[in-house]
Formats: C-alpha cells, sequence, structure tokens
C-alpha cells in the first residue's frame, strides 16, 4: 500500500566547527508512522531533530512538509506547521499546575484576559480525544516523571501538533513506565498522529517502531522496516561491526569486607528524608550494582560514603575502619575512588588539560608536588602513562579536556581513579553519554578491576548495565533499599517493580555472606 | 571522519589570534580616541606625537610613568589572582586605601627603627590592611552568601569615606589646617634607584611581586589548588580540596596585593595619607587585569601602558589641550573590546579533538 509521506528531509548538512554533525541526511517519513531514529551518541540524531524544530538552522539541504518546501526558524514555526517535540529534559515549571504549565507561553484569545475556563475545557477536550488521564490541577512537582512526561505530550497535542518528536523519552522512566508511554504512543497513532521516536536502546526501537532509521557519524546508513530487520543487524548497522551483546565475565570471587554501610540515615534542609535505613556491604572483587530511577538517593548515598555530605546517623566503615566523619581526601588517601556522575561538573575540570585533570586528587603528594613547587616533569610523564594505558585519543597530554569527547573524557577520570589502584571504587553512571565502543572498553576496565579484588559500588540508571556487570544487585526507591537480587536469577520485570517501590518479599531475598 | 592535525592546526591559529587580541584592541581604541580628538578640534597626529614624545624626551614625565605603573601591577595583580580563585574582587580601590592606612599608622608611629626592618614591616602592615578589607567581603560571601561584587565595591566606598575621617580626625597634626596626616618615618621611604625621579624600590618589587605570583599560580600545588577551585569548585570539592580555606586564601592575597599598592604609594611617592589617596589605580588595576587576561607576565605590560596613558594624557592635556577624558575613553573602548572579544574565541574554540573515542 502506497504510503503519504508527511516529511521529507533532502541532503541535510550541518556542522560545527571541527565536527560534522549531519552530512547530507535524507529522511521520508510517512504519515502515522512510528519511525525510530536510532543511532550512538554523537551519531547526529537529536542535531537533525533540532533542525526539524527550529532550534538550528542546518548549513544545506531542503524540509518539505505535506509537499511544501518550509524554511523553520524556530519552535515557533514548527509548531505551527504541527511539529512538536518532547525533549530529554523536561521545561515544565515544578509549582505549577498542570494546567498551568500547558498554557504556559500560548497567546491568549483576548489579551489581556485569560480566559481560564475556556481554556480549560479546550485542554480537556484534546486530552479526551487522545485518551490521556490527567489530573489539571495538581502541581507538576508532585507527579512522578512518568506523568510528568503525559504532561509535556498533552502540551504538544494542545499546541496542535500532530508530529510528534521524543529525544530519548525512556532514558528517565522505570521499565513500567516505559511501557505506558508505548501504549499511549500507539494510541495517538491510531489517531492520526505521526511520532519520531529518537533512541539508542534496540529492544524499544523494535518493539515501538513502524519503520528504523539508522545514523552513523551524522550519516544515514539505512532505513528498515521493523518486519524486515532484527538487533543483530541494527547494531551492526549502528556501530559499523559486529557487537557481542554479553559482557565476557569471569566468576565472582568475593574476599573480605570491604565496605559496610549500616543504618544510614540523611534528612536534607527541608527536614526530607533522603536516605531511609541504608544497610549495604561490599566485598572485595565483587561489583554491587545500584539500580534505580535517576534522583532516588543515588547521588546523596554515594556523596555520603565518600564524605561529601553528612549523614544523620548510622555508621559507614571501610576495611572495618570508621569512616563516617572523614572527608574526601583522608578517604581517597585509604583506597576510596569516586567517579561521580555529571563529569563535566564534578569530575572534571574543563578548562584544566589532561595533565592537569589526571593529577586533580594527587598534586599535592610527592612525586608530583616536589618541596614548594609542583613537579612537572614527573606529572607530565604519568600522565603520559595513563594515556598510553587508557587508549585516550589526543594530539597531546597538554590538550584542554573539554576538546576531547565524552568517551575520551571518561577514560581520563577511570585511568585517574584506576591507575591508584583503588580499594573501593564507587562509580556512578559509568557509560553516559558514551557510544558502544567506549562502552565496552569501560566494560572491561571495571571488570579488569574487579578481577584485581576492588570491590566496586556501580550506580546505574541503565538497567542493563547495571544487570550485565554487577554481582549482586541493590534496587533503591525514595532512599530506601527495596532489597537485593542476585541479577543471574532476577528478570527485569521484577527488578522494574521494585523501582517504582514494591519492596521485595523477605523470603526471597537471597543469603548474604 | 574528524582529522586531528587539522584540529592542532586550528588551534594554533587560534592561540597566535588569542594573543593578537589585546594588541588590535589597544589600535582600534586609539583609532577611535584620535576620532574623538579630531573632533575636539584637534588634530589626532599631532597630539599623539606630542604625547609619545613629551613622554620619552622627557626623563621627569618618564620616571613619572613609574608612580602610576607600581601600584598599576600591585592592583592588577590582585584581581588577577581573586579572579584565578573564583573571586570577583572589585574593590581594590577600597583594599588600597586600607591597606595605606594600616600601613601609615606603622610609618608614623613607629619610629627609630632602621630601614631594613622599617620597609618590611610597612609593607607587612600594608598588606594586613588590604587583606583585612577584603577578608570581610569574603567572610560576607562564604558565611552569608552575599554576592562579592556588590560587597566589595560597596565597601571600597566605605573604606574611602572612613580614612577621609580618620585622616581629618585622628591622623591631622593638631596644628595643621590641611587634611593630611604627618609623613612617615624617613626609615620607611622606598630608596631611589635613580636619583632625583620617581623611580624607586617599588618598581623592583612589584616585579618580584609579579613573579612571586605567576610561581605561586602556576608552579605551586597551592596555586594549582587556587585554579582548580577557581575554575569549577564543584569539581575541587569532589577532588578533596578544600574549598573554603582555598576561597580564604585568595581572597587574603588578593586584598594583601591591593593594600601593597597602597603601601607602595605611600612609601615611594606620597609619604602621607590624604583623602584623595589614589586617583582609582584600583580599578583602573582591573582593567590591566583584564586586558592581561590575568596573566602575571602580561600585567607588567598593560600596567605599563596604562601607566603611560595616563601620563601621557595628561601631556596632551597640558600641552595641544586635549581633554582628559578621552584618555579614560580609550581604556574603555579597549576593555570592552576585550571583553567582547573573549566570547568570540570562546566561539571559535569549541571544536572536539580526537573524535569519537
Amino acid at each position: 500500500m502506497a504510503h503519504e509521506i508527511i516529511l521529507s528531509l533532502k541532503e541535510i548538512t550541518k556542522t560545527f566547527p571541527g565536527v560534522v554533525a549531519n552530512d547530507h541526511i535524507n529522511l521520508e517519513i510517512h504519515k502515522r508512522e512510528i519511525h525510530s531514529l536510532l543511532g550512538e551518541n554523537g551519531a547526529g540524531k537529536t542535531t537533525l531533530m533540532n533542525i526539524l524544530y527550529g532550534l538550528y538552522s542546518p548549513n544545506s539541504g531542503e524540509i518539505v512538509f505535506n509537499g511544501k518546501n518550509v524554511k523553520i526558524n524556530s519552535p515557533r514555526d514548527a509548531i505551527s506547521l504541527g511539529i512538536g517535540m518532547i525533549h530529554q529534559r523536561f521545561m515544565l515549571v515544578p509549582r505549577f499546575s498542570v494546567f498551568e504549565n500547558i498554557i504556559l507561553g500560548q497567546a491568549s484569545e483576548k489579551p489581556p484576559l485569560l480566559e481560564k475556563k475556556k481554556l480549560y475545557k479546550k485542554i480537556a477536550k484534546v486530552a479526551k480525544k487522545f485518551n490521556i488521564k490527567l489530573d489539571l490541577d495538581i502541581p507538576v512537582e508532585n507527579l512522578s516523571v512518568g506523568i510528568q512526561q503525559k504532561v509535556e505530550i498533552l502540551k504538544t497535542l494542545y499546541q496542535g501538533a500532530d508530529f510528534l518528536i521524543l529525544d530519548e523519552p525512556t532514558s528517565v522512566l522505570t521499565p513500567q513506565e516505559g511501557q505506558n508511554l508505548f501504549k499511549d504512543l500507539l494510541a495517538l497513532k491510531e489517531q492520526g498522529c505521526t511520532i519520531i521516536f529518537i533512541s539508542h536502546k534496540l529492544k524499544e526501537v523494535m518493539q515501538i517502531s513502524d519503520r528504523i532509521t539508522v545514523l552513523r557519524d551524522g550519516r544515514v546508513i539505512g532505513t528498515k522496516e521493523k518486519f524486515e530487520t532484527n538487533p543483530q543487524e541494527l547494531s551492526r548497522l549502528m556501530v559499523g561491526r559486529e557487537v557481542s551483546f554479553t559482557i565476557k565475565k569471569k566468576d565472582c570471587n568475593p574476599g573480605k569486607e570491604v565496605l559496610s554501610i549500616q543504618d544510614v540515615f540523611m534528612q536534607n534542609r527541608k527536614g526530607l528524608k533522603i536516605l531511609k535505613n541504608i544497610c549495604l556491604n561490599i566485598r572485595a572483587g565483587e561489583i554491587l550494582g545500584i539500580a534505580g530511577v535517576d534522583g532516588n538517593g543515588q547521588k546523596e548515598l554515594a556523596d555520603a560514603i565518600c564524605g561529601l555530605q553528612k549523614i544523620n546517623s548510622g555508621n559507614v566503615k571501610i576495611l572495618d575502619e570508621e569512616i563516617t566523619e572523614s572527608n574526601p581526601r583522608k578517604l581517597y588517601e585509604q583506597g576510596l575512588s569516586y567517579i561521580p556522575g555529571d563529569r563535566k561538573k564534578y569530575g572534571l575540570i574543563p578548562n584544566f588539560n589532561i595533565a592537569e585533570n589526571i593529577v586533580i586528587k594527587d598534586y599535592y603528594l610527592p612525586p608530583f608536588t616536589r618541596g614548594l613547587f609542583l613537579n612537572s616533569a614527573y606529572i607530565d610523564n604519568y600522565s603520559k602513562k595513563v594515556i598510553a594505558t587508557y587508549d585516550i585519543k589526543t594530539p597531546s597530554h597538554l590538550v584542554q579536556i573539554k576538546k576531547l569527547s565524552g568517551g575520551n573524557q571518561q577514560k581520563v577520570v577511570l585511568g585517574r581513579e584506576l591507575s591508584k589502584y583503588p580499594k573501593l571504587l564507587i562509580i556512578m553512571q559509568p557509560t553516559q553519554g558514551l557510544d558502544v565502543g567506549a562502552c565496552e572498553f569501560v566494560y572491561n576496565k571495571l571488570l579488569e578491576a574487579r578481577d584485581k579484588g576492588v570491590a566496586i559500588l556501580l550506580f546505574s540508571t541503565d538497567l542493563d548495565e547495571t544487570m550485565n556487570l554487577s554481582d549482586r544487585i541493590a534496587v533503591i526507591y525514595e532512599g530506601e533499599i527495596m532489597g537485593e537480587v542476585d541479577p543471574r536469577s532476577t528478570d527485569v520485570g521484577e527488578i522494574g517493580l521494585m523501582m517504582a517501590g514494591s519492596k521485595r518479599k523477605k523470603a526471597n531475598a537471597i543469603e548474604r555472606g | 571522519m574528524f582529522d586531528i592535525r587539522s584540529s592542532i592546526i586550528n588551534q594554533k591559529k587560534y592561540k597566535v589570534f588569542y594573543a593578537i587580541i589585546p594588541f588590535l584592541a589597544l589600535f582600534i581604541a586609539l583609532f577611535i580616541g584620535g576620532v574623538l580628538i579630531f573632533f575636539a578640534g584637534i588634530n589626532p597626529w599631532k597630539a599623539y606625537n606630542y604625547m609619545l614624545q613629551s613622554i620619552f624626551g622627557n626623563i621627569r614625565l618618564f620616571s613619572e610613568v613609574f608612580t602610576h605603573f607600581v601600584p598599576l601591577v600591585f592592583c592588577a595583580l590582585s584581581f588577577a589572582v581573586a579572579y584565578k580563585g573564583g573571586f570577583f574582587n572589585v574593590g581594590g580601590e577600597g583594599q588600597l586605601y586600607f591597606g595605606a592606612l594600616t600601613a601609615t599608622l606603622a610609618g608614623v608611629y613607629i619610629q627609630g627603627l632602621p630601614a631594613f626592618i622599617h620597609i618590611p614591616l610597612v609593607l607587612l602592615t600594608g598588606f594586613i590592611g588590604g587583606a583585612f578589607w577584603c577578608w570581610i567581603a569574603g567572610i560576607l560571601k562564604i558565611k552569608l552568601g552575599a554576592d562579592e561584587i556588590l560587597n566589595t565595591i560597596m565597601l571600597s566606598y566605605l573604606a574611602i569615606l572612613l580614612i577621609n575621617f580618620v585622616v581629618m580626625y585622628f591622623l591631622k597634626p593638631a596644628n595643621s589646617y590641611i587634611s593630611q596626616s604627618e609623613k612617615i618615618a624617613k626609615s620607611a621611604y622606598f630608596p631611589k634607584l635613580i636619583p632625583h625621579t620617581q623611580i624607586n624600590l617599588g618598581v623592583i618589587l612589584s616585579l618580584l611581586t609579579v613573579i612571586i605570583i605567576y610561581y605561586f599560580l602556576y608552579r605551586s600545588p597551592y596555586g594549582y589548588q587556587i585554579r582548580a577551585i577557581g575554575e569549577n569548585s564543584d569539581a575541587a570539592n569532589y577532588a578533596g580540596m578544600n574549598i573554603l580555606k582555598g576561597t580564604m586564601t585568595v581572597i587574603i592575597i588578593s586584598g594583601g596585593l591591593a593594600g601593597l599598592a597602597g603601601a607602595s604609594m605611600l612609601m615611594g611617592t606620597q609619604y602621607r595619607l590624604t583623602p584623595a589617596f589614589s586617583p582609582g589605580y584600583g580599578f583602573e588595576g582591573i582593567g590591566a587585569a583584564v586586558m592581561a587576561r590575568n596573566n602575571p607576565w602580561g600585567i607588567i605590560l598593560t600596567a605599563f601602558l596604562f601607566a603611560l596613558l595616563r601620563v601621557g594624557a595628561g601631556a596632551m592635556q597640558r600641552g595641544v589641550g586635549v581633554p582628559l577624558p578621552i584618555s579614560w575613553t580609550i581604556e574603555g573602548i579597549i576593555m570592552i573590546l576585550i571583553t567582547g572579544s573573549e566570547y568570540l574565541s570562546n566561539k571559535f574554540s569549541t571544536n572536539l579533538i580526537g573524535g569519537r573515542a
């Protein structure tokens, strides 16, 4: 059956200084289909969609929408064409109600008056048409992330969009919320919407799409009907070579207990409980994964262990030594390495060069410092060694770290921490923003460290990653450990339920020690 | 695919471009200044010519350049150190005044010391005075989160008025009608390097301080820590650095350097404290630091340039009648051009190296 083409992009090229983000991209989207853009980070998916949404203007190329050649210079242009975009980070005002958020930025029909009742009815009508059930009066801050996403979608629909772009929509959701989103998307499609779904997760793409376009290095590698293709083929297209999905992992040989956390409570300034009754332990040579949706106390727990945030009660021991009152520098000297989540914010100093970033924790210790001054000869040699060992691609060790790609930046951080042979490594979001090649590298280095006897506490919101790497998994929800499971004998669904707040029954808990 | 070589070439080009900008800014500013001089009814070529000739043809005027140079170097270093440590100290003027006050006290009321003890002692009290005045702004920021830009600038006015008051009611000799302190002891005078000129020990001290600050900032672990805190205090915190201590050190050094500016003026040229002690070196020092992009070596150049402009503007006014504000305009234009170029060069330099890992 012939498909009506709603959008075609012709020879779209977009360059940033030094990088070709989109290289002569041709893409056709059919009306009423769910079309996935699949590709690694940096493949150019988001750039392309930002062009379509009017946030970037392309260097060359044409956009034909509904048979007409269009120029989209701003999101306003895009919305007037019926193109709406739901970003990775929601653009909602937390204190405002759902209703207020939806009408935000909309011109009133009778300025300066705001006809609230009329608008309210209008929104309710749109919600009913697309079968979206939402309470319009609740402040957005009281809603779960999944529901907030619904608000974003309703807002876009209310603005008259029937062509939706969703940028990595599932990255903030639990598996169950993800499934709910897919149901909603299918319903929208039934109602006549066209959807572009951006993702780098094969499973999702195979589940939801009608057709799939793979991008790599800013180019279209191919467009496939879902029924003609399979995950293996897609991953090959995406990465450019065969990828093994399973991580080769030796058996875990845990040694003595390295970290023990007992009854840790933490409150924030407002008196809200951030961590409740946390009890965990890790032994040398094992990886304990903490699964959970972002923002459930992971960062606070990691910070507390590393002495960056104070806990209200409970205690933390490393190798039987009480460290509850310690500070980050002392802990580092004792063999605790911490790789925080947001590496550009917490892990690196973007304007410093690679060498300066490599010595950020050791600079004051001999031989990095000799007498009154830094020992630059030693620092240079040391950082060159790290660069070679961790395969960091750079012309020199004196290049500013901000000029490296995310993968290379993460290698610098990993090299810095692991070169010191820590006893305990705490790592958050080890592969966020990295492409498949860099991910493999990071995984191998982590497993290598584990096999050498490093105790690793892994925080990741990527459940697949946590499942693959960890020897044990504890699930955190609203600052509370919901239970501990063995990744080999537990399915994703069960962990997903725990991530959404259901406690594991005591009887099922695996025996420890 | 992305080519690593081309990015290195770009980097080199970028570095040359980056180094040229201050000179470019200077020439554009001089050009615009020339246009303004033209509209004032004076031949700009003649005016600039007169300026250079009078400065470099007259040892007295030339030595006057150093009167301005010394406090400008100290004030520019004061701003630069603070800036590198993430503290925006725009109150150098007030710290200069307060440092001059404490130095005056040590210079006037301590008598009978040999020069080699008295000079360092007065310098030290000047340092402490400036540091104390900056510390107030620092503690307000650290304890209460008050914005240091407002605090330091407000404290500047406070210092100037306070010194007026102190001079008028306490330091003025009882039998005098002029509001000024007594002269400091001869033992606290900077020795002249060249007799009968204004070129004194202060010049050597200021250059020495440049060297010390450079080595401190870029070669010592403590300087490394301060720069790390200034660039990204979150990452510095996660790396185990003590942010409070680091910031406090920066504040003390920065304020102290401005205090040294005051002390060096007192000991080198003024010898007594007066209500209008500084003609705004504290503010002009910020300009010199910005133009040097807070690089200590660059500050030698820019402080000298600003001192030249100051003396030259005076000469142009006396000699060919160019209004004084035109030289301020020139300095202002340099600042605007340099801050603007910072934005542009940041835009040019955002390319990645090494492609995808």
